[in-house]
């Protein structure tokens, strides 16, 4: 027993360190400073002048929150992806803290303690952090991956996967979010992630070669048949079906076979109380 | 100030301004928000009531001193109450969602407390200006009681009248000028009141017209697609059973169950469709024009009974906008029947479809449709259930009863095929239930073996459970593998099964709210699979948290399933909760806040003594005499309710004629009891014999006679519900003025006691619900005749007595 805490004491440490090391890295090499967030902000069309104890607060709020995120990746699939959690440090969250039909930042409440998900108009919604790093890496995107997400919302996860992906497609049915989210990546040089507004049902079929990962974010009583199309063999669909902020989702894991026959796999409890419920004591979810 | 005669207009008004204002809200409610909400509204409204009453308790002489003054300022104030009440409820940022949250969920609850400001000063207002004619004008109390209850009745049926041609956010506009007419029923009194009167109403119509802008909540299924490029909505139907519109947008399409195997799918797309919404939530899909190319039928979750019985005499309940009649003509059927049993969605699907007319397309309920076979007429080979009925009307869960599948068997052939739809996307468990109420239908059929006669087979997110009078043949079986193997759907049940030997394409783990740690393996798993084995030949359920008794005709809700008795572990994950079972938590929460009340409200006497004028024994007797007419009224309330909805298959009419007729009823009963003024324990006797034996009656013939009658016209039915209700509820009129009679030498208790019967009836209502879900109705009927006679046992006797 003994054995087995200390392997695991290890582990937890030597990966927490490898964490710590690697974000400060990435925020040293990306060096973002509260001026850079107002003028990424005012780029995107957004402008809001942040003061430097807001920006200040968030960061303080962010290392806490980054290594929430890693200890729960660690205990739901027993080990953190580390690229995950690098592209965790690297997007700064607080970026898309904005209520687009309102035209309002709350930047301030960026990596909150509570993991909450927050409206961000229209109807949509950023999602709490770690139900976005869970489905990222049950996701098992590669740097070789081509990802098409459905439903852009935020911007955030796409942000993620850009991160993580070789190039990421991304469709918003809203239009009016759609609209405003697309100006939100140039300001921060991100140039491998592509969107557009419009119907989701028929995918991408532009994109040659097909995705080795889908992620739909709506769905009715099927998923639509062309996702399953364009989705390539082997290659991974997710569904997290629920509403927002309800924290009730779960997530449905599409694989599609080589020869073309689907299965699926109900992984309940996405979001179940974080830390101190249900969800620390569960196994990582089969193929994740 | 003595008062002995006044006008009863303006209590009849304000009456019936105080409940159509109820009756707005809740439909407010529906719409921005969702139905389950809108009965929070009627605890909301009872709060304000009974504040009333207490603090009329508190000071009756003062009050009675000030009557008149009070009685013609406050119409005047009501005006501005109503408006702003409305304009601070549309402006509050509640989302039902978050409530779900244990995160979140302070807030919302900060939120619901935004509600109970904004709605108290017009319930109060309104419970103090009815509350002054019992205290003020004592001598009038049967009459004064007559007109509250006949207005309140009349407010409702006005209400649900005007729905047909307002749209529900303009309904309390139409309210204001009843108030201005309870305003000038006093005229001539004060010269300036006229002009100030009318500048109220002003003022108040303005903020209405101006201010108010109430939107679907954006959480509702209508405002994603209406926030669309082109979206547009291209008619609307407002009825007593919801605002309808039917949208166009490019999100808009036949949303059905298909295989995810191109294989099977090839290059076939769901058809591009219209999207029907009914107060915000997805009703079905309509047709922009006659499907060309049904394609996509052949990887369809629902077509298997057609594969096994071709050619087939098929009855259709629901028609999914119509596609349904597409569907199963090409699949092969020779004779269909299709049934909408929802006259708005009949009308609609009759317009977008005009092709489709009688008697292919009718619109009646099923089991109107069965009660009209004759009997040893089984002509049937499939009965098949559309996917999205169940949720598309209260009235359909009638269709999903031990009694109805039971019909439903009578009226196929031997051979025959009931296909009876559920979704398992959030809860494995209604599938179960499904399969065990059609396994006691099977019983109720007299078949010996019911389990070799179901099959269930599924896809990730909905099941199919088949059922006929003969078992499956083994040839069925196989037909049914090799279907589902090639679409990658699961077989969960068929008989002489092995789950364990079965491939699982779609895994499904078992919802529990017990155990946190559920074990869950890399294996795919079919819980239902398993559910259903431990079920049929166990006897067991999955989980305590759960009542998976099979529907009946006396407990007729099928998704409510949370056990009360689990309360504790459902709260604790309440992020599990589909929103089908929110209306037992709500009814929980608002007999928790209303059971509070009522305890304030009884503790009043033990404080004011003094003020309220009567001895402890009095006051003890006069507790259970008017707390038990509040519970006992709403317990055959819901009850009529209930059997009404059964009996015309429409909630809203059920709804409108029960509570009109009931509570005018009541009115002529309060009016006649006046002859018992002079000795009220002989008109309570009187009252109690006649409702005890009603429930005598009722307890074993309204079932039997709702099933007699499914076949009687719709205007026959209405009038036989109205009798049913008119002949119990002038008896229930009775006890409640000749017990305030009975108080008149305690003239604080008046008040007091009217609050403790409002206080109780906002307990009644949750209770009854709450009851008749996990013991079925016919308990509310016992319940009512005990309660009666528990009031008829404490009927207060100050008069004599004291």
């Amino acid at each position: 027993m003994m054995n087995i805490l200390t392997h695991r004491t290890l582990r937890t440490t030597g990966s927490a360190i490898f964490f710590a090391l690697t974000s400060t890295l990435a925020y040293a090499q990306t060096g973002w400073t509260l001026e850079k967030l107002n003028k990424a902000m005012k780029e995107s069309g957004r402008p809001v002048e942040f003061s430097q104890a807001t920006f200040d607060s968030v960061q303080e709020r962010r290392k806490a929150a980054l290594a929430r995120t890693e200890k729960y990746l660690d205990q739901r699939f027993g080990r953190a992806d580390p690229a995950v959690l690098k592209a965790f440090a690297d997007i700064p969250r607080e970026y898309y803290h904005y209520h687009h039909a309102e035209r309002r930042s709350f930047a301030k409440d960026a990596w909150d303690p509570e993991s909450k998900p927050w409206a961000v108009g229209y109807g949509s919604a950023l999602s709490d952090y770690l139900g976005q790093a869970y489905m990222t890496q049950a996701a098992k995107v590669t740097p070789e991956s081509t990802v098409l997400e459905i439903g852009t919302g935020s911007g955030f996860q796409s942000s993620i996967m850009g991160k993580l992906a070789k190039k990421v497609y991304s469709i918003e049915i809203l239009e009016p979010l759609g609209k405003s989210v697309a100006n939100m990546y140039k300001p921060l040089g991100y140039d491998n992630i592509t969107t557009k507004v419009g119907d989701g049902f028929f995918g991408w079929p532009e994109v040659d070669g097909g995705f080795d990962v889908i992620i739909v974010t709506c769905a009715a009583q099927y998923v639509p048949p062309a996702l399953f199309k364009q989705l390539k063999p082997g290659g991974r669909l997710l569904i997290p079906i629920g509403q927002p902020f309800k924290r009730d989702q779960f997530l449905y894991i599409y694989t599609k076979g080589a020869d073309g026959k689907v299965t699926s796999k109900k992984d309940i409890g996405m979001y179940f109380i974080p830390f101190t419920g249900t969800m620390m004591k569960q196994p990582k979810p089969a193929g994740a | 100030m003595t008062h002995h005669r006044i006008s009863l207009t303006p209590l009849f008004l304000i009456a019936l301004v105080a409940v159509g204002f109820e009756v707005a809200l809740t439909r407010y409610f529906a719409i921005a928000s969702w139905a389950e909400y809108g009965y929070w509204v009627i605890s909301i409204a009872m709060v304000g009531v009974c504040s009333s009453g207490v603090v009329l308790a508190l000071a009756p002489e003062w009050f009675k001193h000030n009557a008149e003054k009070l009685l013609l300022w406050i119409p005047v104030a009501l005006l501005p109450a109503l408006a702003l009440g409305f304009w601070w409820t549309t402006n509050v940022k509640f989302n039902p969602l978050e409530l779900q949250n244990h995160a979140l969920m302070a807030t919302q609850l900060l939120r619901i407390g935004e509600y109970y400001l904004a709605l108290f000063p017009f319930f109060f207002l309104s419970g103090i200006f009815i509350g002054l004619y019992f205290v003020a004008f004592d001598n009038m109390i049967p009459k004064i009681y007559a007109a509250d209850l006949i207005g309140a009745g009349s407010g409702g049926i006005v209400v649900l009248l005007l729905m047909s041609t307002l749209h529900p956010f303009q309904l309390p506009l139409a309210l204001l000028p009843l108030m201005v007419a309870a305003g000038l029923c006093f005229l001539p009194m004060r010269k300036k009141y006229l002009p100030i009167l009318l500048a109220s109403a002003v003022a108040s119509a303005a903020i209405l017209l101006t201010q108010v802008k109430p939107e679907y909540n954006e959480y509702k299924a209508i405002s994603p697609p209406l926030k669309t490029e082109g979206s547009k909505i291209v008619e609307e139907v407002r009825s007593s059973r919801g605002a309808f519109a039917v949208l166009d947008n490019f999100t808009e399409r036949l949303d059905i169950d298909l295989s995810n195997n191109e294989q099977v799918l090839g290059s076939a797309q769901p058809i591009a469709t219209y999207g029907l919404y009914n107060d915000g939530n997805r009703v079905t899909s309509l047709a922009k024009e006659k499907p060309k190319d049904l394609a996509y039928l052949n990887a369809s979750l629902d077509i298997f009974p057609y594969r096994i019985r071709e050619k087939s005499n098929a009855l259709l309940i629901g028609t999914r906008g119509g596609f349904r009649i597409d569907e199963a003509r090409a699949l092969g059927a020779e004779s269909i029947t299709a049934l909408e049993s929802d006259p708005e969605i009949a009308a609609f699907v009759t317009r977008y479809r005009p092709d489709f007319t009688s008697p292919t397309l009718q619109h009646l309920a099923p089991q109107v449709f069965f009660a009209r076979q004759n009997a040893g007429q089984s002509t049937l080979d499939i009965v098949d259930i559309a996917s999205d009925y169940l949720g598309q009307s209260e009235a359909n869960k009638h269709m999903f009863t031990v009694e109805s599948l039971a019909q439903a068997l009578a009226a196929v052939k031997a051979n025959g095929i009931v296909s009876v739809p559920m979704s398992i996307r959030e809860f494995t468990v209604y599938a179960l239930k499904a399969t065990l109420t059609a396994r006691d239908a099977l019983v109720l059929r007299g078949v010996a073996k019911p389990e070799e006669h179901i099959i269930v087979y599924r896809s990730a997110w909905n099941a199919r459970v088949l059922i006929s009078p003969t078992p499956f043949a083994k040839s069925d079986v196989e037909a049914l593998l090799s279907f589902a193997n090639e679409r990658s759907f699961d077989v969960s049940y068929f008989p002489g099964i092995v789950p364990a030997a079965q491939k699982v394409w779609n895994d499904l783990p078992s919802t529990s709210f017990d155990d946190e740690s559920a074990a869950r393996s890399d294996e795919a798993n079919d819980a239902l699979a398993n559910e259903i084995q431990s079920a049929l030949f166990k006897n067991e359920t999955p989980s305590r948290a759960f009542n998976l008794a099979p529907a009946t005709a006396d407990r007729p809700f099928f998704n409510s399933i949370l056990r009360l008795s689990e309360i504790k572990p459902i709260f604790d994950r309440i992020q599990m909760v589909p929103r089908e079972e929110l209306g037992v938590l709500i009814n929980v929460a608002v007999l928790t806040q209303a059971v509070i009340l009522a305890l304030l409200v009884l503790a009043l006497p033990f404080f004011k003594r003094s003020t309220l004028g009567a001895k402890p024994l009095t006051a003890l007797r006069a507790m259970g005499y008017f707390a038990g007419l509040g519970l006992g009224y709403l317990m055959i309330q819901i009850y009529l309710i209930e059997k009404a909805t059964a009996l015309l298959n429409d909630r809203a009419s059920a709804f409108a004629i029960v509570l009109g007729s009931m509570l005018i009823s009541s009115g002529l009963g309060s009016y006649l009891s006046a002859r018992f003024e002079a000795v009220p324990a002989r008109g309570v006797r009187l009252a109690w014999r006649v409702i005890i034996g009603w429930a005598a009656v009722a307890l074993f013939a309204v079932d039997p006679l709702v099933h007699a009658t499914t076949d009687l016209p719709q205007s026959a039915k209405i009038v036989l519900a109205i009798v049913l209700v008119a002949s119990v509820s002038v008896a229930l009129g009775f006890p409640f003025s000749l017990g305030l009679v009975s108080l008149r030498n305690a003239p604080g208790f008046i008040p007091w006691a009217w609050s403790l019967n409002g206080a109780f009836s906002v307990i009644a209502t949750p209770l009854a619900n709450l009851l008749a879900l996990s013991f079925g109705l016919r308990t509310l009927v016992v319940l009512g005749a005990v309660l009666y006679t528990l009031c008829f046992v404490c009927l207060p006797r100050t008069s004599r007595g004291n």
